[in-house]
């Protein structure tokens, strides 16, 4: 049975939880897995990944007009001088 | 007879006809949205101001040859509407407004229709009940203490109560079929690849669909008519023409239809399980030969689809960050916590837990034995279905294990409200295409649906038996309670 750190999937998702939303949510996550572990009765190891019905559909790489700008940052929370402004991502040491 | 209670065709006609003008119909759904929308709850925006310029421009031009000249279609708010707010039920995109349109969107409005309001939903489409939406709950107009089902359940409640003819879903797991179901309409999930995705609010990429909820099969196929055909905005798109209903080809009788076997309906409402036999009988009385199929396959569905919408879920869903779409948390230190306060308040419970789910089965040590395991059975479903078609033309499924159930019933546990989906998410896995219609209803006056399946690009047989279904089926939706 796995036993998922939730702590560490997480911090993968950029989530966060109170403690007593962790145990919830650890809680259901256990039945959810223990339900899906089910698929373990099936035997597939002689399916090939690699050659599955599945192609890669490329166009000709031709430039075409995008969004303009404003457009583009119409949405933004915070904007400076046409960028998104975000915090600071490089911290100096 | 008031305008709102025409079907889309019927307005269609009627607009065409010079009988009535595109103001005129607008005004009636008015009338109506403003009688019952307080109740029911359908729309997370109305954008009248938006419908009456467009009616206004419509007319000034004269020109109507489109299609759909003059009329008023909902779109599910997770499809992006240039200039009108698009929310996807969440508080994460609750003011953000698309500075373009989905491609459904436009082919919309090439062919003349004004886009009235945007649908509820579960958030992100995540959910069957459409509990999940962080704005509210809506009702179903046969029942109101009951769900209309999700997650298009805002785009069914519209069209079920007469506030919309026809109205835009999407379908990753059954989100068009189950909620029409649920209300007594018609949903179409199109194959996958038949209508561009391009301007969908991304839930799971291989798996999502836009579709139609109508009140009957022929303003299914108008809407669907419209909506599809080849789209290089969308790399996943089919190379196909726009889909065009042949009315002259007729059913070669006799046909091959597959059947699910008296075990499959264990735990099965017994009132949809009647349904189901019913509907099995009248293919017969029209041609079709019912043989039994094998499908030990559909214990695995679930689990398989859940590993599989949730794990793409959790890599769409990392774009909201609080850089570009409008919200931000306003208290953070640095970067990583203005992205997790903004995820944390922004996301709802049901799509952290998918999140969460996504992200364990696609975490390192996982990895092959549950999003990898997940793919490989997947390709058995697809391989199980292909053989299936070779034996028979269509299946017939039941839309779903239950009626609409009540509001609250489901909503604490989220593997209980996961199993109503059984029937419904092995069409999304095969990328086949499935129609729901509504057949009769139960003792409690509550619509049951029954699912055809086809299989790959065969929509033209799906509304053949279609609509010899509905001249045998019919019910009157005007009984509606509400």
């Amino acid at each position: 049975m796995e036993i998922i750190d939730i702590d560490h999937i997480l911090k993968l998702s950029k989530l966060e939880l109170s403690e007593e939303e962790k145990d919830t949510y650890k809680h259901q996550m256990q039945n959810i897995i223990n339900w899906v572990r089910k698929l373990e009765e099936l035997k597939c190891d002689e399916l090939d990944i690699l050659n599955l019905e599945a192609f890669t559909l490329l166009r000709e790489d031709k430039l075409k007009q995008g969004l303009e700008r404003d457009s583009a940052l119409m949405n933004a929370p915070e904007r400076e001088k046409g960028f998104f402004k975000v915090p600071k991502v490089i911290e100096s040491k | 007879m008031n305008i709102y209670e025409l079907s889309l065709n019927q307005v269609s006609s009627l607009l065409k006809e010079n009988q009535v003008r595109p103001e005129e119909v607008l005004d009636s759904l008015k009338k109506r949205i403003e009688a019952v929308e307080e109740t029911i709850k359908s729309f997370i925006t109305i954008d009248w101001e938006h419908a009456y310029n467009r009616a206004k421009e419509l007319e000034e031009s004269n020109d109507k040859k489109g299609k759909l000249w003059g009329c008023p279609v909902c779109i599910k708010d997770n499809i992006i509407t240039k200039d009108i707010r698009t929310t996807a039920g969440s508080r994460i995109l609750e003011n953000f407004i698309p500075p373009y349109d989905a491609t459904v969107i436009e082919r919309l409005k090439e062919e003349g229709a004004i886009i009235l309001g945007k649908t509820n939903l579960d958030e992100f489409a995540m959910g069957s009940s459409t509990e999940n939406s962080a704005f509210f709950v809506t009702r179903n107009p046969w029942n109101v203490e009951r769900v209309p089902g999700g997650s298009s359940g805002g785009s069914a409640a519209a069209v079920a109560s007469f506030e919309a003819f026809g109205a835009l879903g999407s379908d990753t797991g059954g989100s068009i079929r189950q909620p029409a179901s649920f209300c007594g309409l018609v949903g179409l999930n199109p194959t996958y690849g038949r209508v561009s995705r391009y301007g969908l609010i991304a839930f799971a990429s291989s798996l999502d669909q836009i579709g139609p909820i109508t009140r009957n099969v022929e303003d299914s196929i108008l809407l669907f008519e419209v909506i599809s055909g080849h789209d290089e905005k969308d790399s996943t798109s089919a190379h196909l023409e726009k889909f065009k209903f042949n009315k002259n080809k007729k059913l070669k009788i006799p046909f091959s239809f597959g059947v699910l076997k008296k075990n499959f309906f264990d735990g099965v409402d017994y009132e949809i399980e009647s349904a189901y036999n019913e509907v099995s009988e009248e293919i017969e009385k029209i041609g079709g030969e019912k043989i039994e199929i094998e499908f030990p396959l559909l214990d695995y569905c679930l689990p398989t689809y859940y590993i599989i919408a949730t794990s793409e879920a959790s890599s769409n869903l990392s774009k909201y960050d609080g850089v570009r779409y409008a919200f931000r948390h306003s208290d953070y230190r640095n970067l990583e916590e203005m992205y997790m306060k903004t995820r944390n308040t922004g996301f709802g419970k049901e799509v952290k837990r998918r999140i969460i789910l996504g992200t364990f089965s696609l975490s390192s040590g996982y990895y092959e034995d549950y999003y990898l395991k997940a793919v490989k059975v997947r390709e058995m479903i697809r391989n199980s279905f292909n053989e299936i078609f070779k034996k028979v033309e269509v299946v017939l499924f039941p839309a779903s294990p239950e009626p609409a159930f009540k509001i609250g019933e489901k909503i604490e546990d989220p593997l209980k409200m996961y199993l109503s989906d059984i029937f419904t998410v092995s069409s999304n896995l095969a990328s086949i295409p499935c129609i729901s219609i509504p057949v009769t209803l139960t003792k409690n006056n509550l619509p049951i649906g029954i699912q055809i399946l086809a299989d790959r690009f065969e929509e033209q047989k799906l509304f053949m038996i279609s609509l010899e279904l509905e001249k045998r089926f019919f019910f009157d939706i005007k009984k509606i309670p509400c």
